[in-house]
């Protein structure tokens, strides 16, 4: 496929603020898990909180748009000199000429959740200084960074679950290749509530331990916030490292809503196309970044898929013992983990886990290592069988 | 210039049963009354399925099959792209309203029902299709991001995408928050080539132009009254098989221009 510069990117989540923050845990070994205390959620269970963004209001320009997902999508915006990219960016193209193409799964649905506590006990009707259109609205998140960046181009939220913003860079090749735009700011952001908290836990996905991806005593995930932002475009820039978008692949397994197809059809068949548009062997992958979960199902099948195109050749680890699983914000938090690999030289361990199921066909790095990373391959699934997996590299 | 073939198309909306009818009276040949929905339930559902998806879903899947119904493929060879502005905003509605009791118990069905894309997984399923399917939200613009990712996948990739735009509202309290008027669906079959059954071209540019309104009173109410129903424009020049340029408006107050050529 034709090339796609990641020119800029940063990333906020469990972990902390900026690129920076996560490289030092990554290679430290530290996770950003703790115990759940998140306010008013009687779970035992681990979690990737942001706990400053309850101190951090978006910009008082945008005060409608007030509510976790933005808060964390600003505070996200605000690292690694991501907005002077921007800035530039728009010298550059002009504001109409940059695409706004961002995932997220629940967006501000916690302002929602607020709302009904806080309903009229007569009336039933929610408060009056509840906005729907600035917080739950699945759009919000795009609606809030273009104004926040006073970016004009096409503009949509991705909202496949956990799979959306490894899509959006699916979508933003396209956009920029059928001509509609000539860059694209990428990302996804999702925040912690009531719903995703309260709803895998009915569905027994969530670990009342700390998650284990890949382990045989595995027992469900811990969830986690994040939010990231990359700049696409046709060329490199100077200065940066000239990373590419190699290639996308986007499958559905059309077998269930939240089970995946038992062989991993699906997931197989985004890795071989991403592969095939990346114009790579398997062999040619340095390191994959697994979706893996830590639910059992998850990662039993995800091994079954990854092992059937790579079988033990490839090392790969999940990183959600770090952040958590970010829903909505996976893809982009790992595609910019597997961004610091190929910049930095290493490949992350499986944090949290103890002994590889022994069922497992594929190849897990258990200890994070020092090596030379040329081209990561990143695999996001999510409910509704929606697969994504994206192969990203190093210039040659 | 983006370009795209209209091979199909599916339609359900309150006086508009289906494209056979909906396509007399959105060319001017009929008159268009409000009337109340049709029953209507999507055939290709299996059964365990049908029982499981939601309102949004069961839209959202009739209006895609009649589209595929309409059309020599088969279903399960087409991508798709589902673009709503809320999709089941009532299923969240009861998620919020379950987590003010004490019990805090969210039903499993109705927790993987409450992502964005389960009209997709469903239609995935019912269709047999292992290909790939995004689901979008642009809020008021959803059809003009449905319109964007569509085509530009069929320009890029030289796939047919099955472009599905569908909402439908709330109840109370959430309904006075995000007052989507009635239920509407719309489905159009995007391909890179004009083939025996190409309906119309379509093209998509930038415009400044203001956004193309209907002039019968009832159709205009229903387009502004929820937001897949802003195709409607796009659906009257399909229906009249005739060369127009109908303007939609976009975020901050942008907007494209869809040009349509009919090829038969």
């Amino acid at each position: 496929m034709e090339p796609l510069y990641l020119t800029a990117y940063t990333l906020t989540n469990a972990l902390g603020a900026g690129k920076q923050a996560n490289l030092d845990a990554l290679l430290a070994g530290r996770t950003g898990l703790r115990p759940n205390d998140f306010p008013d959620v009687a779970l035992t269970t681990c979690i990737g909180r942001v706990p400053e963004l309850e101190q951090l209001p978006v910009r008082a320009d945008l005060a409608p748009f007030d509510c976790r997902n933005n808060r964390l999508a600003q505070l996200a915006l605000q690292q690694d000199g991501f907005q002077d990219a921007v800035t530039s960016l728009k010298a550059r193209y002009g504001a109409a000429r940059i695409a706004v193409v961002l995932g997220t799964s629940t967006s501000g649905i916690l302002s929602t959740e607020e709302a009904f506590k806080a309903r009229d006990t007569t009336t039933g009707a929610l408060p009056a200084a509840f906005s729907f259109r600035h917080t739950h609205d699945i759009f919000s998140v795009a609606d809030f960074v273009q104004h926040y960046l006073a970016l004009t181009g096409p503009a949509f939220v991705v909202s496949t679950a956990c799979s959306s913003s490894a899509k959006v860079f699916a979508d933003a090749y396209r956009l920029i290749y059928a001509g509609l735009a000539d860059a694209a700011l990428v990302g996804g952001v999702d925040s912690l509530c009531l719903t995703t908290l309260y709803g895998f836990n009915s569905l027994e996905l969530v670990s009342s331990d700390i998650c284990r991806p890949a382990d045989a005593e595995r027992n469900g995930l811990s969830i986690g916030e994040g939010g990231g932002f990359a700049i696409l475009e046709k060329s490199p820039t100077a200065g940066a490292p000239a990373i590419r978008l190699l290639g996308y692949g986007e499958s559905s397994d059309a077998y269930h809503m939240s089970t995946p197809h038992p062989e991993g059809l699906g997931a197989r068949q985004a890795m071989e196309q991403a592969l095939q548009r990346a114009g790579l062997a398997p062999s040619q992958v340095d390191y994959i970044n697994l979706h893996g979960t830590a639910t059992p199902t998850n990662d039993t099948v995800e091994d079954r898929a990854v092992s059937a195109v790579f079988q033990d050749r490839v090392p790969g680890s999940s990183t959600k013992g770090w952040t958590g699983h970010t829903l909505g914000a996976a893809g982009i938090t790992e595609i910019i983990f597997g961004c610091l690999c190929i910049e930095h030289g290493f490949i992350p361990g499986s944090l949290n886990t103890r002994t590889v199921d022994p069922a497992f066909g594929g190849r897990i790095q258990l200890q994070t290592e020092s090596r030379a990373v040329r081209t990561v391959l990143s695999n996001s699934f999510g409910f509704g069988g929606n697969n994504c997996s994206l192969v990203i590299g190093r210039e040659a | 210039m983006m370009r795209a073939y209209v091979t199909s198309v599916g339609l359900l909306g309150p006086g508009l049963p289906d494209w056979t009818q909906g396509r007399i009276i959105l060319s001017g040949a009929q008159p268009y009354t409000n009337q109340d929905l049709p029953k209507y339930a999507p055939d290709i559902l299996p059964a365990t399925e049908r029982r499981r998806c939601g309102a949004a879903g069961k839209l959202a899947i009739y209006v895609a099959d009649a589209a595929m119904k309409a059309s020599p493929r088969d279903a399960g060879s087409v991508a798709s792209v589902f673009a709503s502005s809320g999709g089941d905003t009532e299923i969240s509605q009861k998620i919020c309203l379950a987590l003010t009791e004490t019990e805090r118990f969210v039903s499993p069905t109705l927790f993987h029902n409450s992502v964005h894309n389960a009209a997709a997984g469903y239609w995935c399923i019912a269709a047999g299709s292992h290909l790939s399917s995004n689901s979008l939200s642009g809020h008021d613009w959803s059809v003009v991001a449905g319109l964007q990712a569509a085509m530009s996948q069929v320009c890029v990739e030289g796939l047919p995408v099955l472009l599905v735009c569908y909402d439908l509202p709330a109840s109370e309290p959430l309904f006075s928050k995000r007052p989507v008027l009635s239920h509407f669906g719309a489905a159009l079959l995007l391909e890179a080539t004009a083939g025996d059954q190409a309906l119309a071209e379509l093209t998509l540019t930038p415009s400044t132009d203001p956004e193309t309104t209907l002039s019968d009173n009832g159709l205009e109410t229903l387009r502004q009254g929820n937001p897949a129903a802003r195709l409607l424009p796009v659906l009257g020049a399909l229906a009249a098989s005739a060369s127009r340029n109908v303007v939609l408006a976009a975020p901050l107050h942008t907007a494209i221009n869809i040009g349509i050529t009919p090829c038969r």
